[in-house]
């Protein structure tokens, strides 16, 4: 009984939720009685249904089964019917990085100097436009939201910690 | 109520008001037509804007974006063969041949009314229903309504196409988020891992945010390319002709629109299996027809684009009386409603009567305008398929964290938007139904009220789960619900079966 190396990140996929399910169970037990009685029962359900989700991606004749009878196709049916986008583990990476650092720019510097510096380096870099046009979109996106959140609705955007800690 | 229905209309009638139900429109015609963004990722995107509205206003824009969205995503579907959101799926089957053939004016005229129509009598089922929702939910008390989350959890599971097992695990994990934070049945703080930003709970605004719209720019990112790759110059003419066809074949209109309504008010399964469902039964129902379904019969557009918008009346009816939201769309417009101080249930009919007409008077506006507008600027509308993934990016990327960070002007917000972003991702990209997730985090915490308030009646007796007429009535939908793929697969190989006989 295996998993075949394509339904593999499925499989890690499958692995992570069910440490958090463990993990959830276990805190639960620090709580009294009240309060973890329905999370405990929900948590207890999720285990098996997980174990199933994890023996139905192996290539065995019970996976098949299981397969089956909770989707109404064969684990092969259920390959053929999978996007067929080709997802590379570096290709997500990637854009994980991007957007962290927007995240991470937002949280030192603010929203306003940092919404045009991301438009701006998105479509220059990954969009392949050119210096103008990049610059259009992201002189564009940043007046957008200063103007509907800044002067419109007049909420004070987040100035970045920097600003906080010298301002 | 007729007191309120005027109320509602007064509502609409302002200038201020007929801008915000203009503006929800084109959004929801705009964010329907772009295949990969849908309804759920403008309301999401729009809730930040809604803070400083006024209840009736912020439902009146959410409303106007709500029953434009399926109308915009009819121009893709019959344009490029790919439907702008998942309802508009079954118009592709004889709306793209329809455009093949030159017709493609027709087609969208056809499906414009159509959607229209079925909007309208959808709303008007609604109404229908408003008068008997009070004295159903009266009837409701806290066993039966854990049943009908347990339903409603279990219905939306299945409706997750093939993957029930996926569904029952996404609506577990969304219910473990749903506990997150103060629980104040017993002023507990629980799950919160000594981290502060979690200790009022998992926010539902930036969560939704996260889930849809950055998710789904994540998921464009790593696919990469533009939205769609096929041309669309193609003659958009007769559109007149589309319009006059919805009138004489009225009946086809007529049947799809109550699939909608009625499919639409069973939790989670929405317009995408109503209007399937409406394209099959038309094409039972018309066993010789002139043009054969799938080769460009009009009536195979006009009875998924009827079905799909009418649905918006029905999914309405578990949301305000129960707080159950009927699709992804209206989970994320009940996080509106609680943002709003309103909490649906008995108290929403009974007290807010004029706010539930000022969306169903919205929503019949809204339908007609949005019309209106893909008649005008169909050809126009086609081309926003074709904008670079490159330039929706990181426009829809910044305007969704400003919008997190909006809410309660806490960065920590953003970082919440971040990492459901992560979650929604990784949903799509393993093929976990987001909707049964949204569904189960909104219902975490009613369902968990009920289970408490019924072992207080009962003195810890879980029999009455299943001793109460009700509960039983639930109890056996619920069981019904999830030994639907059984039959359905039974059906299958039956078929099957049959075909191989017959060669």
């Amino acid at each position: 009984m295996r998993i075949p190396e394509h339904r593999r990140p499925s499989a890690y996929y499958i692995l992570i939720i069910l440490a958090v399910v463990i993990l959830f169970i276990v805190t639960s037990y620090q709580y009294k009685i009240t309060d973890r009685m329905f999370p405990l029962m929900v948590g207890y359900v999720a285990v098996p249904l997980l174990l199933l989700d994890l023996l139905a991606l192996t290539d065995s004749k019970i996976g098949e089964k299981i397969s089956v009878f909770f989707s109404a196709k064969t684990p092969k049916e259920v390959d053929e019917d999978a996007d067929p986008t080709k997802r590379t583990l570096g290709q997500e990476l990637l854009i994980f990085l991007w957007m962290g650092a927007l995240v991470l720019g937002i949280y030192l510097i603010g929203f306003l100097p940092c919404t045009p510096v991301f438009v701006y380096c998105w479509m220059k870099y990954r969009g392949g436009y050119s210096v103008k046009e990049s610059a259009y979109l992201a002189i564009g996106t940043i007046v957008f939201v200063y103007v509907l959140f800044e002067l419109i609705l007049q909420y004070e955007l987040y100035p970045g910690i920097f600003l906080y800690w010298y301002g | 109520m007729f007191e309120a229905l005027i109320e509602g209309i007064v509502n609409l009638s302002s200038p201020h008001s007929l801008m915000l139900l203009a503006a929800g429109s084109v959004v929801g015609l705009l964010f329907g037509a772009i295949p990969g963004l849908g309804g759920t990722t403008a309301v999401a995107l729009l809730i930040p804007l809604t803070f400083g509205m006024e209840p009736w206003q912020a439902i009146i824009l959410m409303g106007g974006v709500m029953a434009a969205t399926s109308t915009g995503g009819s121009i893709s579907a019959i344009l490029l063969n790919t439907p702008g959101i998942a309802p508009n799926a079954a118009t592709t089957f004889d709306g793209y041949p329809l455009a093949q053939q030159g017709k493609a004016g027709m087609a969208i005229g056809a499906g414009a009314t159509a959607s229209a129509l079925g909007g309208v009598i959808g709303v008007i089922s609604l109404v229908a229903v408003i008068p008997i929702m009070k004295a159903i939910v009266l009837l409701f008390t806290p066993p039966e309504f854990f049943m009908l989350a347990i339903f409603g959890l279990c219905a939306i599971a299945v409706s997750s196409g093939d993957r029930l097992l996926q569904g029952l695990i996404t609506a577990i994990i969304g219910l473990m988020v749903g506990f997150v934070g103060y629980y104040d049945v017993t002023s507990t703080v629980r799950y919160d891992f000594g981290i502060p930003l979690l200790e009022d709970g998992i926010k539902l605004v930036p969560a939704l945010i996260g889930l849809f719209a950055i998710s789904e720019m994540i998921n464009l990112a790593v696919k990469g390319g533009s939205i769609s790759e096929s041309a669309s110059d193609v003659e958009i003419s007769r559109i007149s002709d589309g319009v006059k066809s919805v009138f004489k074949n009225w009946s086809t209109m007529v049947v799809g629109s109550g699939y909608g309504t009625f499919i639409g008010a069973v939790p989670g399964v929405g317009g995408t299996v109503a209007a399937f469902l409406s394209y099959s039964t038309q094409a039972q129902r018309d066993p010789t027809p002139d043009i054969e379904y799938g080769k460009g019969n009009i009536k195979g557009v006009i009875a998924p684009e009827s079905a799909n918008n009418a649905k918006d009346g029905g999914s309405l009816i578990p949301t305000l009386a129960f707080g159950i939201p009927g699709s992804a769309e209206t989970a994320v417009f009940l996080g509106v409603l609680v943002l709003h101080g309103i909490e649906p249930g008995q108290k929403l009919l009974e007290d807010h009567q004029d706010l539930v007409f000022t969306l169903v008077v919205a929503l019949t506006v809204s339908a007609v305008f949005a019309t209106l507008v893909v008649l005008g600027l169909a050809k126009y509308m086609a081309l926003l398929t074709r904008i670079s993934v490159h330039m929706l990016i990181p426009t829809v990327t910044v305007i969704a964290l400003v919008g997190a960070f909006a809410l309660n002007t806490e960065i920590g917000d953003v970082v919440i938007a971040f990492i459901f972003a992560f979650i929604g991702y990784f949903m799509i990209r393993f093929n976990y139904p987001r909707v049964t997730f949204t569904i189960a985090i909104v219902l975490g915490s009613i369902t968990e009220l009920s289970f408490h308030q019924s072992m207080l009646i009962s003195d810890d007796d879980m029999s009455i789960f299943y001793t109460r007429g009700l509960s039983i009535f639930l109890l056996f939908l619920t069981i019904l619900s999830l030994a639907f793929p059984t039959f359905r697969r039974k059906m299958k190989e039956r078929k099957l079966a049959k075909e191989e006989a017959e060669q």
